[in-house]
């Protein structure tokens, strides 16, 4: 196995800050938390390998994150459609309101803000973490997250009304 | 909790963009985290002690709010190390001397510490005269002369006692007042 010299250091601070989120996007997929951890370090394994190649951290964690899982299915249980398990605009078709739904995942995903911030409100808004936990992930005081996550709340907010919405009542 | 976080709550929970992890899974989370990353570093050759020293200054120093880099928490773990191994080798160094100095230590010092007693008895032999001369003043005591002789007349030849006859000791006896045999 090729060794990374050089970029451990980095590795290491991209792995604490991105851990909590893989690990938690599989366990809300895999019921089994010793087997998420496997597939979240066998993710991590290659995401050492390949460091120095690697642009977009967050994009390249998630996609072959998609790849590891869709294995470890086609092993496990061939019957599963992982399209299924990975497609969450699927859920919006269940109440009618597709759009909207990818209009507020884009808007979540379109925020500008450091790569601290967005696992910061992944982990606050999709995994429903506590502030006290996010705070001991990240390295912060709880009012530092509770503060940081008001103001991402906030921008949200403000890119849905750039985009004409101007009453949330509208989409509530 | 501002409004603006409330609306955005409410606005994942009703289109269902949440994927929620119990408490419980996110103390796991939590947990594991660590332990995770020490088996992939293993796995993929990049373990080393020192490394880890310093991952676990960088986590520990960040636990706690103190947010440093990587680089500055590898300079603290080997300013650490550092010390430890000055320190350590500073306690080798002063137990080999102290180890080849009580074995090293030439034959005439054991038995220097052997002749304290001995002085100590001496000493106790010059502190304690007092009693030979209680015995002497006893011996002396009992050296009293039970017969007191009498002076010898002027103009008289000094004769030895033995040879005075017993008529003359009975009457020297009993002229004598001092004597030991207490009269009835």
């Amino acid at each position: 196995m090729k060794k990374a010299k050089g970029p451990a250091d980095e590795f290491t601070r991209a792995y604490m800050e991105y851990y909590p989120l893989l690990l938690s996007s599989l366990l809300s997929r895999i019921s089994n938390p010793e087997e998420a951890r496997d597939l979240c370090q066998e993710v991590f394994i290659i995401f050492l390998e390949k460091f120095h190649t690697i642009a977009n951290k967050r994009a390249w964690l998630f996609g072959t994150l998609r790849n590891v899982l869709y294995q470890h299915y086609a092993r496990k249980k061939p019957d599963v459609d992982i399209d299924e398990v990975f497609n969450d605009e699927g859920l919006a078709f269940t109440n009618g309101a597709r759009d909207a739904r990818i209009m507020i995942a884009e808007a979540i995903e379109q925020v500008e803000c450091s790569e601290e911030d967005r696992v910061l409100l992944d982990l606050i808004a999709i995994h429903d973490y506590s502030y006290g936990n996010v705070a001991e992930i990240l390295g912060l005081s709880r009012r530092q997250v509770e503060y940081r996550y008001g103001q991402l709340a906030k921008s949200i907010l403000d890119y849905l009304k750039s985009k004409g919405i101007k009453g949330l009542a509208d989409l509530l | 909790m501002s409004d603006d976080i409330k609306q955005l709550r409410t606005l994942i929970d009703t289109y269902r963009l949440s994927r929620p992890v119990s408490a419980e899974l996110q103390q796991y989370v939590i947990d594991s985290r660590m332990p995770d990353l020490r088996r992939i570093l293993k796995k993929s050759g990049t373990y080393t002690l020192i490394a880890w020293l310093s991952i676990m200054i960088f986590s520990l120093l960040r636990k706690y709010g103190l947010h440093v880099t990587m680089i500055q928490s590898k300079i603290i773990a080997g300013l650490a190390a550092a010390a430890v191994a000055s320190g350590s080798a500073a306690a080798v160094y002063g137990g080999a001397r102290y180890v080849i100095k009580v074995t090293g230590r030439p034959a005439s010092q054991v038995e220097e510490t052997v002749t304290e007693p001995e002085t100590d008895i001496q000493n106790k032999i010059e502190k304690t005269p007092a009693q030979p001369d209680v015995q002497e003043r006893t011996e002396e005591k009992q050296t009293i002369p039970v017969h007191k002789e009498k002076a010898a007349p002027s103009g008289k030849k000094h004769h030895s006692t033995d040879k005075v006859g017993p008529d003359k000791k009975k009457k020297d006896a009993e002229e004598d007042t001092v004597s030991d045999i207490p009269t009835l």
